[in-house]
């Protein structure tokens, strides 16, 4: 019994051991690998623990922690010397102060980089206004003027609306099969893949229908994601949606996207 | 086709055109040589000028586009065709960075303004003068934010190389910035 007691001190007493000699500098701390007494030690209490025993494990640790101190106090820069709470607080006081003029040093040199950026668009903010300005006076021939930001959804005035996108919803959720589901997941992932799902459709044809746009099988599910996706990418100006005819095709055109390619 | 004829048919398309047309698509519609092109519209925009005329031939946006001249704006727009509303400053600033720095990400605009920009962003949008032109391959995907052909309109800028160069500012310039201290 006394053996197995010494047995499984062993292990925690190597490491103190370890420790006063580096607090008396007796041993280099630069020879001493810590990770490997630590690792040696622990073999050790395994080899000895037959069952989990919280209180050795946890004298093992403070004897662990006790070596890295050990180790980390003689490589390490020398703190200053302190006794009592006073001066702790002092010399907490002090290293605050040091901190924080680092600090103060370094948020001085970011906000300079800031200002400067932030200044440099200054002139073109400038040069913009005064063109607003200017062609504010000048109504173009042909091209509808924008005269204030819509904050609802709203298609163009030449474009089908939102009706006649719910009536044909409802004709792909009748072709839609009737799988039960208890939600639709409203994070931005889920609405992300159905735009760039639309996305894909429209880029390989230019100009897709409607009904082109729900991948089969569909399922209800399937169908309001890519339609929610849908009424994102409306609101995005991304694409219109536009009838050739009254009752034809739904067709969904990305905005300008040749144009764009075109001036860029 | 003689010069008087040529000129005509471009004023023409000018005029039918429902968006700015390029001396490309003009030299596309008529056989002509682009530069003669762009020669007859130089020729035209003279003629309206010597006319003291109320209408002019602007280049914007990679193309030609017929608008009022700004001295008979107050008078246009009692027509009631719509003045368009004039931007207000923190949609100017963000606009401009996007311009400059595009395409750029919603946090990477708030970095350099250094406030939230999503209301702003919405009203760009809505107006169609920016567009999310991609994602960004980074944590979140963010989206990208790139102007759009109406923003050349808006502007009256025939390119985005229009844009005015942006100051040079030098760590010489800091004392400027920051005031006397």
């Amino acid at each position: 019994m006394t053996d197995t007691l010494c047995d499984r001190q062993q292990p925690i007493k190597a490491l103190e051991q370890l420790a006063r000699s580096l607090e008396k500098e007796e041993t280099d701390p630069l020879q001493v690998s810590v990770e490997g007494a630590v690792k040696e030690a622990m073999a050790e209490v395994v080899r000895v623990m037959k069952q989990p025993d919280l209180d050795y494990i946890g004298d093992f640790l403070g004897a662990a922690t006790a070596l890295i101190k050990a180790k980390a106090d003689k490589l390490l820069p020398p703190e200053e010397d302190g006794a009592g709470e006073a001066q702790d607080a002092e010399e907490n006081s002090t290293e605050d102060l040091i901190s924080e003029e680092l600090e103060t040093e370094l948020s001085n040199e970011a906000l300079l980089t800031h200002l400067m950026e932030y200044r440099v668009f200054q002139d073109a903010v400038e040069e913009l206004a005064r063109r607003d300005a200017a062609w504010r006076l000048m109504f173009p021939r042909g091209r509808r003027i924008d005269t204030n930001a819509q904050d609802e959804l709203q298609l163009p005035s030449d474009e089908i609306g939102l009706p006649d996108l719910l009536s044909a919803l409802k004709e792909i959720l009748k072709d839609a099969s009737s799988e039960e589901f208890s939600h639709i997941p409203q994070d931005d992932l889920f609405l992300e893949k159905a735009m760039d799902h639309i996305r894909s459709c429209i880029q390989e044809k230019t100009r897709v229908a409607f009904r082109e746009l729900f991948v089969r099988p569909v399922t209800r599910s399937g169908v309001i994601a890519v339609f929610l996706a849908l009424l994102e990418l409306i609101r995005l100006k991304e694409v219109v949606v536009e009838q050739d005819r009254h009752f034809g095709e739904i067709m969904i055109t990305l905005v300008s996207e040749g144009s764009i390619g075109e001036l860029y | 086709m003689n010069y008087t004829k040529a000129k005509a048919i471009v004023e023409a398309l000018i005029f039918a055109s429902p968006d700015p047309i390029s001396p490309k698509r003009i030299a596309e519609l008529t056989g002509l040589a682009p530069s003669t092109a762009e020669s007859l519209v130089k020729d035209i925009q003279e003629k309206y000028k010597r006319d003291k005329s109320g209408i002019q031939v602007v280049f914007v946006a990679g193309g030609y586009e017929m608008t009022t001249r700004p001295e008979v704006a107050e008078y246009v727009a009692k027509l009631n065709v719509g003045v368009r509303q004039g931007l207000s400053r923190p949609a100017l600033e963000t606009l401009a960075i996007i311009a400059y720095k595009q395409p750029i990400t919603r946090p990477e605009l708030e970095s350099i303004r250094g406030v939230r920009v999503d209301s702003v962003l919405n009203t760009l949008l809505e107006r169609r003068l920016i567009r999310v032109s991609g994602r960004k391959k980074a944590p979140g995907r963010p989206a990208l934010y790139s102007t759009t052909p109406v923003f050349l309109q808006w502007f009256g800028l025939s390119s985005l190389d229009d844009l005015p160069p942006l100051t040079d500012l030098s760590s010489s310039s800091l004392p400027n910035i920051l005031g006397s201290n």
